[in-house]
Order: C-alpha cells, then sequence, then structure tokens
C-alpha cells in the first residue's frame, strides 16, 4: 500500500503536538483511542494474518496493568517494573499459546475466552497479590501528558510492526496459516512457531498498554483487567475494522471508541444497549462495508489514495 | 460425618450438573447445527429466569408452572423467529459467519442484559419456591433440592431417550455429526435447524427457570455463562449431543467438590480450569468408547 509522505510525517507530528492544543479531558480521550488502537492491532497482528481470533487477547492487559500496580505498590520505579513485567508476561504467553495452539479455529478462540473467565476469578481470590474484588489503587499523580505521549508511542509503534510484518517472513507464512495450514506446514512453513511469534507479539503490546493504563488511570480491579465488557470491545473493534488491511484496528478503534464516549456523554441510560444495536448493525452489514468505501470514493479523491492497496 | 459430605455433594452436584447439562445441551445444538457461536447464550438463560420470576411476582403463579410454560414459549418464539435471525446466517459467505455471528450474539447479549437489569428493581433476586422446610429432632429437612433432583433427573432422561430414539432426535444427532451424510439419507436441513434453534432456546429458558429457583440471580453474568457453557461443549467435543449433557454433569459435579472442599470462593474455578486443560490436551474431546 502506498501512502503519500506527507500526509504519513502529518499523522505522526500532527497529535505530537496536540497536548499544546486541548484540554486534559480531550488528551483522556486521546489515550483511550491510542490504547485500543495498539490493543487492536495487537488482536490483528493473529487475527488479521492468520484468522486465528484470540478472544482472551486482554488477559496480557490485564497482567501487564496488575505487575505493573504490584510492583509499583513495592516501591518499584515504572521503568524498571516494565523491564520485569514485559519478558515475564511474553514468556508464559508463549507457554499459553503452546497449548492453545493445540486447537484450531473456534475452538482455539473459546480456549482462550476461557482463560480469560479463569485469570478474573483467581484476581477475585488472590487477595495478598490482587486486592481482591476491591483491586490494587495506585499512589495519586498527574501522569495524563506522560501517559498520552506513551499510548501514541505504543499506538503508532503497534500499527508500523503491522505495515512491516506484512511484507516480512512471519506475514507470509501466517496468511499461509490462513489459506490452508497442513499446506503451510507442507511447504516448510514452522505452523507453530509462526503461530507463537504472533501470538507473543500481540500479547506483548497488551501488556505495555496495561501497564501504561494502569499508570494512568491509578487503579486496576478483576473486572477493569479481565472483565468481558473490558475484553470484548477491543475484539469487536478488530472485527469491525476489518483483518486484511494495516489501517482496519485504526479505523475500528476510532469508530467504536468514538461511538462509546458518544452514548456515554448524550445517554444517561440505554447506553449499553445503543452499543448492542450497532453491533448488531455491524453484524448484518459485516463485509459490505469495504465495497461501500471503495465504491463512495471518487477517483481524483486523495482519501482514495491513502486507502488504495 | 463422611456420608453426610458425600450427600451434599451429589446433591449439589446434580442440581448444578442438571442445570449445567441443559445450557451445554442448548449450546451444543447452537454450535454443531446452527454453526453460530452464541455469545448471547448466558442472556438468554437470565431472561428465562426473569420471565419465571416475573410469572411468580407478577401474574402469582405458582413458581412451578414457569418449568413447563418458559421452555413451551421459548421454544414457540425460537421456531418463529427461526426464517428472521439464524437462517440468515446460511445465506452468508461461510468466511464472514464467525464475525457476524460474534457481533450479532454479543450485540443482543449486550441489550438483553440491560434490559434485564433495568426491570428488576434489586440487582440480585432468587425466587421462593413455596416448599417449607421440615424439623425433626433438631435436624432440618429442605424439600427443595430433592424435589428439583426428580424434576431434572426426570427431565434428563426424557431428553436422552428423545435423543436416543425419537425421529427429531435421531435427525439432530445425525446433523450435528455429518450434515452431508445427513442430507443424503434423507434428513431435511431447514427444517431439523429450525427445531434445532427451538429446543436449544427451550432449554436455556428452563435453566433459567431452574437456575433461579436455587440460586441468588444478577442480570450482570450472562457473558460469563456464555463463556462456561462453551467451555461444556468443548469440553464434550462439540458434535455430541448426549456427551454434552454428561459435560455439564461433570461441570456441576467438580463445582460442587470444589465448594465442599475449598469453600464458595474456589470452587467455581475448579471446573473452569479443568475444562481449560480437558479442551488443551484433548481437542476433538475426550473419547469414552473405542
Amino acid at each position: 500500500m502506498t501512502i503519500p509522505k506527507g500526509l504519513f510525517i502529518g499523522s505522526i507530528i500532527l497529535p505530537a503536538f496536540l497536548p499544546v492544543f486541548f484540554s486534559p479531558y480531550v488528551l483522556t480521550l486521546l489515550f483511550t483511542i491510542f490504547i485500543n488502537i495498539s490493543l487492536t492491532a495487537g488482536i490483528n497482528l493473529l487475527w488479521g494474518f492468520s484468522g486465528y481470533m484470540n478472544l482472551g487477547y486482554m488477559v496480557y492487559f490485564g497482567l501487564g496493568a496488575y505487575g505493573t500496580a504490584i510492583l509499583t505498590l513495592a516501591g518499584w520505579s515504572f521503568p524498571v517494573g516494565l523491564l520485569v513485567c514485559l519478558p515475564l508476561f511474553s514468556f508464559l504467553a508463549g507457554l499459553i499459546a503452546l497449548l492453545l495452539f493445540r486447537l484450531q479455529g473456534i475452538y482455539f478462540s473459546v480456549v482462550s475466552l476461557g482463560v480469560l473467565i479463569l485469570l478474573e476469578e483467581s484476581a477475585g481470590k488472590l487477595i495478598f497479590l490482587s486486592g481482591g474484588p476491591e483491586g490494587l489503587s495506585l499512589p495519586l499523580g498527574n501522569y495524563t501528558l506522560e501517559s498520552y505521549w506513551l499510548s501514541l508511542g505504543l499506538a503508532l509503534l503497534s500499527l508500523a510492526l503491522t505495515k512491516w510484518i506484512d511484507r516480512q517472513r512471519l506475514g507470509y507464512g501466517l496468511r499461509m496459516i490462513q489459506e490452508d495450514e497442513q499446506m503451510a506446514q507442507a511447504i516448510g512453513v514452522p505452523v507453530l512457531f509462526t503461530k507463537i511469534t504472533a501470538y507473543v507479539l500481540g500479547a506483548f503490546i497488551a501488556s505495555l498498554a496495561g501497564a501504561i493504563y494502569v499508570r494512568q488511570s491509578g487503579y486496576i480491579g478483576p473486572a477493569s483487567a479481565f472483565g468481558l465488557a473490558v475484553a470484548m470491545p477491543p475484539v469487536i473493534m478488530a472485527l469491525i475494522g476489518g483483518g486484511r488491511r494495516w489501517w482496519g484496528p485504526l479505523l475500528g478503534a476510532i469508530i467504536l471508541t468514538g461511538l462509546q464516549e458518544a452514548l456515554w456523554t448524550g445517554f444517561n441510560r440505554w447506553v449499553l444497549s445503543g452499543y448492542g444495536i450497532i453491533l448488531i448493525l455491524a453484524g448484518f452489514f459485516h463485509g459490505q462495508g469495504e465495497k461501500l468505501l471503495h465504491r463512495s470514493f471518487k477517483e481524483k479523491s486523495p482519501l482514495r489514495s491513502f486507502f488504495k492497496t | 460425618m463422611a456420608s453426610t459430605f458425600i450427600l451434599q455433594v451429589i446433591l449439589g452436584g446434580t442440581l448444578l450438573g442438571g442445570i449445567y447439562g441443559l445450557l451445554s445441551l442448548g449450546m451444543t445444538l447452537n454450535i454443531s447445527l446452527l454453526h453460530i457461536m452464541n455469545m448471547a447464550h448466558g442472556s438468554l438463560l437470565i431472561l428465562g429466569a426473569l420471565s419465571a420470576y416475573g410469572l411468580s411476582i407478577g401474574l402469582g403463579l405458582p413458581p412451578f408452572s414457569a418449568v413447563l410454560l418458559i421452555p413451551f414459549t421459548f421454544g414457540i418464539l425460537g421456531r418463529v423467529l427461526y426464517p428472521l435471525v439464524p437462517s440468515s446466517f446460511f445465506k452468508r459467505d461461510p468466511s464472514q459467519v464467525f464475525v457476524s455471528c460474534l457481533l450479532i450474539t454479543l450485540g443482543s447479549a449486550f441489550i438483553l442484559e440491560e434490559i434485564s437489569a433495568s426491570v428488576l428493581s434489586h440487582p440480585l433476586i432468587g425466587l421462593y419456591s413455596g416448599f417449607e422446610s421440615w424439623h425433626w429432632k433438631g435436624l432440618t429437612f429442605s424439600p427443595l433440592p430433592i424435589v428439583l433432583v426428580l424434576v431434572l433427573g426426570g427431565i434428563i432422561l426424557s431428553l436422552v431417550y428423545f435423543l436416543l430414539r425419537t425421529d427429531l432426535g435421531r435427525s439432530l444427532r445425525a446433523l450435528a455429526q455429518d450434515a452431508e451424510g445427513a442430507f443424503l439419507v434423507g434428513v431435511p436441513l431447514g427444517l431439523t435447524r429450525a427445531w434445532a434453534w427451538a429446543v436449544s432456546l427451550a432449554l436455556t429458558g428452563l435453566a433459567g427457570v431452574f437456575y433461579v429457583l436455587l440460586f441468588p440471580l444478577t442480570p450482570f453474568i450472562g457473558l460469563k455463562i456464555t463463556v462456561m457453557s462453551l467451555l461444556m461443549v468443548m469440553g464434550a467435543g462439540s458434535r455430541h449431543l448426549t456427551r454434552s449433557l454428561g459435560a455439564g454433569f461433570f461441570w456441576g459435579i467438580l463445582e460442587s467438590t470444589g465448594n465442599a472442599v475449598w469453600g464458595h470462593q474456589w470452587g467455581a474455578l475448579i471446573p473452569i480450569a479443568v475444562f481449560l486443560l480437558l479442551a488443551s490436551l484433548f481437542p476433538a474431546g475426550l473419547k469414552f468408547s473405542r
């Protein structure tokens, strides 16, 4: 895909200067969007390329958040905490992936979702470690600006990683797995290693997102780390954005986060129902969006050249 | 003391297992016959429970009337609504069905959850069964679990008979195991799928009725129940209708044992961990025969 150089540089530089112009509310909203872009891109690394949908992806978000919170409360600094948490949870992701990739398709998705439920239940019970149902609260501090930069960096990194993998051996291997896993094995693609690599890369992004999130919010509990209400939106964003293009996560995260925010601010009640209706419509019209997008852009539109593959 | 403990585990496990068996069979019908990963399954159980609550509290009907009325109504509704929702998935490109299903059923689950929460005055409800406890020589006996075990046992046995001996039951099993083969031997695919959807909804509604008779219920556990039922289906091997009943029972016994040995805090974790391991180590489900 070709991206105009000016547009590419602008899309990186412009968000970097936004804190000068906007209020803390807007910055927090942008922070949420960036975190969601990162998570959606992380899901897309495996699902978009190989077709394996990791419904329990947020396991690593929760682990990253809890790990950072526990180490911060133990007096460790944030960067040192990251240095400990990220390799640890990436290694753990590799081990879990070894078990999960004994399964395929819907089985893989369901069991990965089961891991999430297991961790949510455990986090509520391991009071000495996780604080139990009350969760962990971090010392107060104003990290809005710092979190904004970090989340922006992570969003760019995860999108760049998706774009980079697209033309690498890993990307070709994953796409071959999506086409025909047995054939991929037969022609020499290291199927298990390829899938585990994509899974661990996604887990790394989620852990980092969780760590940045907990520093900004100052609180983590079983429901906000591993709850299904938290775990489903990034999956939905990935599904709506579509997995075939690197900008799919960007599109899905911006649309869904914007809609969520509009629902929260516009309605006092029926927010969940509004969200549900959007999902149902998205489900009914799934697969039609890309066609509509291509049809609606005129030949000379600069957007057309941006989205053209 | 030991015999009381064993009795408690067996009684609790049978009750829980019976409810989970209904739930698991309903989900197996969704997955194996309709190819729908129904994320609203748990929310439909909550709806069944709330309907039973409404019949009893709102209309003043005896609580046990819901055991007949709710599955019947859910079944009829399912049969009538079949052309509108599940059958529309079969017209889609197979590569898009998974995503469409996930989005539509998740959206439905969110809506059902909010409706359930909005009609309840309290976040936690339970239904009084009308059975009084007996007191004899300082001991207290509650007849409700025994009555429920008998009723549930009767329903499960009828279901097994229905699946093994009736034409529709055989068609459902055949379609679950091999759709092409079933079609070749004359099973009407559309009609059987329509009845599968109706039976699935009826079973889920019925599970909801039993659930609210036994346990306090909150409308926010629908998605978690869905995931539990999905794990049961995976443990049973997704294509075996009778085995899925067994998987539900096994889950119930594990949870009841966990509750009795480690307390309610940890009891619910045991079956989740066991089924996750089972599903990972035996991707095709446990095989009990040659």
